[in-house]
């Protein structure tokens, strides 16, 4: 069909190989400022709007609440169930985010199905469909559950090195054809 | 005639049905060739112009098309049903008597397969596309009790430790060779 | 004519500054960022189903009103500000002022068209 091979997944080269104390003021900035998509489904986007809401505030944290769409987030939390009608466009979603990007899956309906695991259009999970950072359990959570969950989602960035997510270190072809098992040796028994 | 009681009466007496108070509120069962003509009834003459919803139940031998309707003037409920077999069941449109029925009898027909003659396009509603079967017909199997049974109490006073040890057995329904483990178990 | 040429010199020194800025910005952005293009990454936004039509829209030719309108009252304040500042000095003096007014004559004209057609009341 003649379509353009997309270029691999790399990272800046300052990014790459920063030195410990830039890369923690790197992660700084980027756990700080989440601009978060809500992706809310059902019962637990309002559990969602009430955490962002006055009383229990997650714009405290950094986080500035209703990005306008997914290409001005870098957070998505999906809160509700996730329909097999609707899996496609979490899917869609999610890779329309730019990089680097996180997922929140809040409530139980999108970490495992919830109450209504056993439905015929069910999608049991949004870690089926989309890779998953945190995930907040409850029926609906409560709002100190989400911002728990995104002070977790702080501290798992502080640790990070976008490096090992964007350019793995790669196997040499060596280590790539070697065989898993080592031949037993000469004369050994068993 | 007046009152949902009266109103009822009438309706059974004109189409051969059967009218009977279920739980404060009368539902009127009309054989399926007289079902246009017994919402037209309701609509016109019962006062009840506020159509809320209409679906089917599956029983065992036969399905159920149930149709609620409401009067607003009066204030009373009334609730029209209709009973076709299930090999090639059909019942007659409701939209040409309320229009709003359009999308209802389109749910019904993707969960039951019930066809409705008359109804300007019966497409699927909410299921997604390339969805095989009618969900909610008794003979659907529900693949994740298969897959996994259910984990909590069937009977009370059985959580915390589970009910009685006993074979794991499928849910009722599941053919034998279905499943994670095919062949009986 | 050393002067004439230091201030448009000021000008150009500010212009390469603000390009300096920008690049800098993006450069850095470069340095720092993971890019990882897939094929629905780079789709059409469309509320996560595939997008659907052109891209072009056709625009309305009756918003002309509010298009000529800004023209009025920009135009009107870009050459207001600094024709104010000066026509009190020694050497411009009532040509000025006529000057001025019939510039203005000319955009109430246009005001008048707009009042006119009605856009200037709410609906």
């Amino acid at each position: 069909m003649g379509v353009t091979p997309l270029p691999e997944p790399r990272l800046g080269p300052v990014a790459r190989f920063a030195p410990k104390p830039v890369r923690y003021v790197l992660n700084w900035g980027r756990r700080y400022s989440l601009w978060v998509f809500n992706f809310g489904l059902a019962c637990c986007a309002i559990e969602f709007i009430a955490t962002s809401m006055a009383r229990h505030d997650f714009i405290r944290l950094g986080v500035i609440p209703f990005a306008p769409g997914p290409r001005q987030a870098d957070l998505m939390v999906v809160s509700g169930t996730v329909s097999d009608k609707m899996a496609p466009a979490v899917r869609r979603l999610y890779e329309q985010m730019p990089e680097p990007k996180y997922v929140i899956s809040f409530g139980a309906c999108s970490n495992c199905g919830g109450p209504y695991w056993d439905s015929y259009c069910v999608t049991k999970g949004v870690d089926q469909i989309v890779p998953v950072d945190v995930y907040v359990p409850g029926c609906p959570p409560r709002p100190e559950a989400l911002l728990h969950g995104i002070v977790r989602l702080q501290e798992k960035i502080a640790a990070e090195a976008l490096g090992e997510r964007y350019a793995p270190p790669r196997p040499s072809a060596r280590e790539l054809t070697a065989p898993l098992v080592p031949a037993p040796g000469r004369g050994a028994s068993g | 005639m007046s009152g949902p009681a009266g109103y009822a009466a009438e309706l059974a007496g004109r189409t051969g049905g059967a009218a009977e108070d279920t739980f404060g509120q009368w539902t009127v069962d009309v054989p399926v060739e007289r079902w246009a003509e017994a919402l037209e009834f309701a609509r016109d003459e019962a006062g009840c112009a506020f159509f809320d919803w209409l679906t089917a139940v599956d029983e065992e031998d036969a399905f159920a098309v149930v149709a609620h309707v409401w009067s607003v003037p009066e204030r009373f409920h009334l609730l029209l049903r209709t009973r076709v077999p299930r090999e090639a069941p059909a019942v007659p449109t409701a939209t040409g008597v309320y229009r709003g029925a359009a999308w209802h009898e389109r749910e019904t027909h993707e969960m039951f397969g019930i066809d409705f003659p008359g109804h300007p396009g019966l497409a699927p509603l909410l299921l997604p596309d390339g969805f095989e079967g009618h969900p909610l017909r008794k003979e659907f199997v529900l693949a994740a009790r298969v897959a996994k049974a259910w984990p909590g109490a069937k009977e009370p006073g059985e959580s915390g430790h589970g009910g009685p040890r006993r074979r794991r057995m499928k849910p009722p329904g599941v053919p034998d060779d279905w499943g994670p483990n095919p062949g009986g178990r | 004519m050393d002067d004439y040429f230091g201030s448009y010199a000021i000008v150009a020194v500010l212009a390469l500054i603000g390009v300096l800025l920008v690049a800098g910005a993006f450069a850095a952005s470069r340095a720092l960022r993971p890019a990882a293009p897939t094929r629905e990454k780079l789709l059409t936004y469309e509320s996560g189903v595939d997008p659907v039509g052109a891209g072009w829209a056709q625009s309305y030719v009756r918003y002309y009103v509010f298009a000529f309108l800004y023209v009025v009252f920009a135009v009107d304040a870009v050459f207001l500000f600094p024709w104010a500042t000066i026509f009190a000095a020694p050497g411009y003096g009532m040509t000025t002022l006529v000057e001025m007014g019939v510039f203005i004559a000319v955009l109430a004209v246009g005001l008048a068209y707009a009042w006119k057609k009605g856009v200037l009341t709410w609906a």
